[in-house]
């Protein structure tokens, strides 16, 4: 794995992190990324080590309006990445060209965030539509789901920690 | 806008024009051998039982039988009786076939065991989308009582029974994201997420709506008059619940660290 970093990018405040439009329509939900903050592409680059994958490659339910990218692998960290929890639900990663949304059953909805991974979703705009059957219960989850999902996502792995360690040496040891 | 109210569907019933696309109905019961066609396709089913009633089955039992009962159980089996049971699924039709394919292939037996089901495909997955609501279950059990009042059907008549949702296999339960999501056919009733409710969203197995409702009725005719009702009911809804659908917007911004916290601390 490539450890060599890259440029570092920075978010100041008030700036958006992800922007999407949901929509159902005729074909099942159309899925529109009008942002994404270029930090959580250079994210996903690193993370890489740049392999791509296509985007239909754990399912076939994502249709592109236009034409779509290839997507950032993130097999290296394939072991730690799962279903991860969120405020008012789960959120994944890892799983390209499937449903967006699982509802909970007797629990929390879980939201497919995969497409986040897009290689240059920073750059414009991208649709696609997923094939399937959404209620309005289930649109409003979604919304509120991802929503906390990208938050989190931006705490578990784009938030700097500063880490401060002192060490010092011990009274204790210098009177033994 | 919401849903108007049932007054409007009221108006609209049997009056708007047909969004169905195609339709599927699974006629539940018993075939003669007179059939030969019929009985090819004819799926078994568990829950649709032709057993003897209960007196002859105990003067079956009876040990040593009465002369009462030796009678009872030979006029028993004197009795035209089914020689195929289970299920006969149409293929996919358009829904003013119905009426012909229901005559051609209605049973020569039913009883209060076999039911009548009816799948139904739309050409817009987002007319799909406004039928997952609670409410159009909702409206279909009540334009169903409205329908079967003005049938005349005794109380004794399974719809009634079905109507009231004491019918395991027909529950007023509305799951419909998790049930449109289930790829197989399943047979567990017992489980979160099944496919016995009164409403099925059948999406991922048929790409359907089925409505589990009906219980076949003595005549082909009456069967084919509650199919199209619950067509017409579906039709309705579809209408009065039009509106332009909304657009969902999924935004997060950077508040500063802050606001991040306090979510951390929420989650």
């Amino acid at each position: 794995m490539n450890l060599e970093m890259t440029e570092t990018v920075n978010v100041t405040k008030g700036e958006d992190i992800v922007k999407l439009r949901l929509r159902r329509s005729s074909r099942g939900l159309t899925v529109s990324i009008l942002k994404v903050h270029k930090c959580i592409e250079e994210m996903f680059r690193e993370w890489s080590n740049g392999e791509t994958v296509p985007y239909n490659s754990h399912g076939r339910k994502w249709i592109p309006s236009g034409k779509l990218p290839g997507c950032y692998s993130i097999q290296a960290f394939q072991d730690i990445l799962g279903v991860q929890p969120c405020k008012g639900g789960r959120y994944r990663l890892d799983s390209l060209g499937t449903d967006i949304y699982v509802p909970g059953i007797g629990g929390e909805a879980t939201v497919n965030m995969s497409f986040l991974r897009f290689i240059g979703a920073s750059d414009g705009p991208l649709e696609f539509y997923v094939k399937g059957v959404y209620s309005k219960e289930a649109m409003d989850t979604l919304k509120r789901v991802m929503h906390s999902a990208i938050l989190q996502l931006y705490i578990d792995l784009l938030k700097p920690i500063d880490v401060v360690i002192t060490m010092s040496s011990s009274e204790t040891s210098k009177e033994l | 806008m919401g849903l108007r109210t049932t007054q409007d569907i009221g108006i609209l019933l049997h009056k708007c024009r047909n969004r169905i696309n195609m339709v599927g109905i699974e006629l539940e019961g018993g075939w003669d051998s007179t059939r030969p066609l019929v009985n090819q396709q004819i799926i078994r089913d568990g829950s649709v039982k032709f057993d003897p009633p209960q007196d002859v089955i105990k003067a079956i039992n009876a040990y040593p039988p009465t002369d009462k009962q030796i009678k009872l159980v030979e006029e028993w089996k004197a009795k035209p009786r089914p020689q195929y049971i289970g299920e006969l699924p149409s293929p996919p039709i358009k829904p003013d076939i119905v009426e012909k394919w229901v005559k051609v292939h209605f049973p020569n037996f039913v009883n209060k065991t076999c039911g009548l089901h009816i799948h139904m495909s739309f050409h817009h997955a987002f007319h799909y989308m406004v039928l997952m609501t609670s409410e159009y279950q909702e409206r279909i059990v009540e334009y169903l009582r409205l329908w079967a009042s003005k049938e005349d059907l005794p109380r004794t008549h399974p719809l009634w029974e079905r109507l009231e949702g004491k019918s395991e296999y027909c529950q007023l339960l509305y799951i419909a994201d998790a049930q449109s999501r289930l790829e197989r056919k399943a047979y567990d009733r017992n489980v979160p997420v099944h496919r016995y409710t009164a409403i099925n969203y059948s999406h991922a197995t048929h790409g359907t709506v089925e409505c589990r409702l009906l219980p076949m009725f003595d005549s082909a005719e009456q069967s084919i008059r509650a199919l199209k009702e619950v067509m017409a009911i579906t039709n309705a809804f579809l209408v009065s619940t039009a509106r332009r659908e909304e657009k969902h917007e999924v935004l997060v911004k950077f508040d500063g660290d802050e606001t991040v916290e306090e979510l951390k601390e929420s989650a």
